[in-house]
């Protein structure tokens, strides 16, 4: 048995089979690579990674890298505008000769490490296409990718040939880092909620700065644009594994290049989708490579000389269609294989499908997963069976699934439908919807005393706070102006002088609607709960500081339009704010905390504000006494 | 064994560690992967390896934005600066500018790169550095408007929404070279 496994790991890795793929993809590599250089690169080479670049090495090896140690040539090298020109320069050599095939291996590894330190240098501005580009140089630095079409083939022919019988297990890498890029491209998509409801292209088309060319009416449907979400998984899938079942590889590799041409098209990401189409060629069986480069060159006998064939020509390029295409297992194992592929795939959908956190409308019936999720969001067994989730979710399941579930569910007319919103809810989302709901309407029917309704209200957030998790915001803002209107009325009814569970809502709502993207609500939310808590001076904590120190920020980024005299006030106020942070601050962290400068620079605004509006009623009060 | 022997062993366990190494450091985050990855990260991270290929994954935004920055001199006159926005330049442009946008969008503005935007305040600050009239104050701010639900794409809105998310003060050692 381990013996059996051994001879097919030693098969798989080790055959020797042509060098045509890997060395037309070294080429088409190389290419790209000169692209990234010339056209992306260089011409900006000095504010990225010269002596005033846009971070500072230090910045980005403290604040970005953690200061762990990194492979970065550039940090040895002085700093100077010359040298960084001499840098790409040598980047460019070794690109050039990686594409003609001289020295292919040293030069190869010549931009691996290039790449490697570019990267490490200003990580900012790579994308997916510029880490597997790194990945896939040092691939070939490893490989046999000199064999064939290159000036290093031409210039040792007969060792070559012995050479190109080798095994190419570096080929075998770049097709598994392929599998894996898909895969996990796969597995990140389905778990998002705007690529199960299928609205994930038309947002991803609606961004503007990815805007390349227009997309054809036709395409610009609401159903065409969820047919393409759902076939950006489908075709990543079978990428990611049914590529190497020989009946579905060309169908599948036609798919994908369809893809990555349309995502081209559409989307304004110059390297990414040419890198992934490139790299697809590594999948192509050798013979028809083979078949297809001396049909090209039958008239051009000197770059015919470039295509190296074995002498085993024919039974290796049989044994490479085999190798390549699974059929050194047995026809047995194959279809055991591909079966135990599409149970994996279906069951990663339905769990996907069954996870609160990410379910769609229609799937939800199980009952752990739903447990976890709620336990996750700290509801304790006690709530559980107060909210009924515990003796039976098929109940719930299809409370959610009927139409006429909401917030106010028990007749109460007048309250907002929690469960209106643009896209599809969740299970989850529904399910929380509904508690919340019942627990509103209860409060309302029942009037409870004080302390149950404390109780409630604490469960109310629990369930806003799960909905916020969800990015359901709208429905949690709702449930959080209900909780607050709630905690105001039994402030006022029992004449407390400050609750801090309401200002804590207060904090709660404001930090949602910055979530959200609501900065101008979040900033009139934070300003009352400034001035309820200023009132009482009740701020013990530096995590209250905090909270008010992101009060004024958003206060007098917002530049709010109150009155001058109110204005004056409160910058005079936000002030005295200010310098209790800042020495809270310097205390705990040090006077080189980024956060200091922060607040000492806010400092400095808020005192220059503070005097122009002094000035500006200095001028009022002289414009009204020359009156 | 012999050296050929050697060789394939050799790399059989460099790919299955590489493999291994790789499906762990891409495995959602949980205590069992964090200890595992813990062990090999900083060599992983020295060496380049580290990898993610969550595109578009799994949230899209639903908003368009972009970055500015206003200079304000000694004399009090302000300036715009802004990030190239890819959907104002022509198609070679934006092809070209590529990197300016994914730093633009992905890095700059976002809460997680506070602690470097001292960094980008005095890197505008040295592009407009004016002997006689040198850069006082750069502010960092956000434009934006959310994706409405049904919209054309020739036709979505202007970035009307504003927020100012860094003030820097600049000083004279920022503007040298």
């Amino acid at each position: 048995m381990i013996r059996g496994v051994l001879a097919k790991w030693d098969r798989f890795w080790f055959e020797p089979f042509s060098s045509t793929p890997i060395a037309i993809y070294r080429i088409l590599h190389g290419l790209l690579v000169l692209q990234l250089i010339f056209v992306h690169l260089w011409p900006d080479a000095l504010s990225w990674y010269g002596p005033t670049a846009v971070y500072s090495p230090e910045s980005t090896f403290v604040h970005f890298w953690n200061r762990e140690p990194l492979f970065n040539l550039l940090s040895v090298l002085p700093s100077h505008a010359w040298t960084i020109h001499a840098f790409f320069a040598v980047f460019a050599l070794a690109a050039l000769s990686q594409t003609l095939g001289v020295r292919t291996r040293i030069s190869c590894l010549t931009v691996f490490l290039c790449l490697v330190s570019l990267h490490h240098a200003c990580p900012v501005n790579i994308n997916a296409g510029d880490v597997f580009m790194r990945l896939t140089s040092l691939f070939l630095s490893l490989s046999n990718a000199g064999d064939s079409l290159s000036i290093d083939s031409l210039r040792n022919r007969s060792q070559v040939t012995s050479r190109s019988e080798k095994s190419q297990w570096a080929t075998r890498l770049i097709q598994l880092q392929l599998n894996i890029v898909y895969l996990h491209a796969f597995y990140t998509k389905s778990i998002g909620l705007c690529w199960q409801n299928g609205s994930a292209v038309y947002y991803a088309v609606r961004l503007d700065d990815f805007t390349r060319f227009p997309l054809p009416p036709l395409l610009d449907q609401s159903c065409m644009l969820q047919a393409l979400t759902w076939m950006t998984l489908v075709i990543e899938f079978a990428l990611g594994c049914l590529v190497w079942f020989r009946p579905f590889r060309y169908w599948i590799l036609l798919l994908g290049v369809a893809l990555h041409l349309g995502i081209d098209y559409a989307l304004n990401l110059p390297m990414f989708e040419w890198l992934m189409i490139t790299a697809l060629v590594v999948y192509v069986y050798p013979k028809h490579l083979d078949d297809l480069l001396s049909r090209l060159t039958a008239r051009f006998h000197y770059f015919r000389a470039l295509i190296v064939k074995s002498k085993r020509a024919e039974s290796t390029t049989r044994n490479h269609q085999s190798n390549l295409a699974f059929e050194w297992l047995s026809v047995r194992w194959r279809k055991v294989f591909a079966l135990a592929g599409c149970c994996l795939a279906g069951i990663a959908v339905i769990s996907n499908m069954l996870n609160p956190m990410n379910a769609n409308a229609f799937g939800d019936s199980s009952a752990n997963p739903k447990q976890k999720f709620f336990a996750q969001l700290g509801f304790s067994k006690e709530e559980l069976r107060v909210l009924g989730w515990t003796s039976s979710y098929s109940d719930s399941a299809s409370a959610i699934t009927s139409r006429d579930s909401g917030f106010g569910v028990e007749g109460n007319e007048k309250s907002t439908n929690l469960f209106s919103s643009r896209h599809p809810l969740s299970g989850a989302e529904k399910l929380l919807c509904r508690a919340a709901g019942q627990i509103m309407s209860a409060l309302e029917r029942d009037k409870p005393e004080e302390r149950e309704v404390d109780a409630k209200l604490r469960l109310l957030r629990k369930l806003a706070d799960g909905l916020w998790q969800c990015n359901s915001y709208p429905q949690a803002e709702k449930i959080f102006r209900y909780i607050w209107l709630k905690r105001y009325s039994l402030a006022v009814s029992s004449q407390h002088h400050y609750d801090p569970e309401l200002h804590n809502t207060m904090i709660g709502l404001a930090s949602l609607y910055r979530d959200w993207g609501q900065f101008q609500m979040s900033e009139g939310v934070y300003q009352t709960a400034m001035n309820y808590g200023l009132h009482d001076q009740a701020y013990p904590d530096a995590e209250a500081r905090d909270r008010l120190n992101l009060a004024v920020t958003f206060y007098l980024d917002a530049d709010s339009t109150v009155d001058a005299t109110l204005r004056t006030a409160k910058l005079a106020f936000s002030e005295s704010l200010y310098r209790e942070a800042l020495s809270e601050f310097i205390e705990r962290e040090g006077q080189d905390a980024p956060v200091v400068s922060v607040i000492e620079n806010n400092l400095l605004l808020v005192r220059r504000d503070r005097d122009a509006q002094r000035a500006k009623s200095r001028l009022a009060k002289k414009g009204q006494l020359e009156g | 064994m012999s050296s050929h022997g050697n060789r394939k062993s050799a790399i059989s366990i460099f790919c299955l560690s590489y493999l291994l190494a790789t499906l762990i450091w891409l495995c959602p985050p949980c205590p069992t992967r964090d200890c595992l990855v813990d062990t090999y990260g900083t060599l992983y991270n020295f060496v380049g390896l580290n990898q993610g290929w969550s595109v578009f994954a799994p949230r899209l935004r639903n908003i368009n934005f972009h970055s500015t920055a206003i200079i304000t001199y000694s004399d009090g006159t302000t300036e715009l600066w802004e990030i190239p926005r890819m959907n104002k330049l022509t198609y070679w442009e934006r092809f070209q500018k590529e990197k300016w946008r994914k730093w633009g969008s992905d890095t700059m503005p976002w809460p997680n790169y506070a602690a470097l935007w001292p960094d980008v305040a005095r890197f505008i600050a040295r592009q407009h550095r004016n002997p006689t009239n040198p850069p006082k104050q750069v502010s960092l701010n956000l434009h934006w408007i959310e994706i409405p639900a049904e919209c054309p794409r020739d036709a979505l809105p202007e970035h009307t929404k504003f927020y100012t998310f860094y003030v820097y003060h600049v000083s004279p050692e920022d503007l040298k070279a």
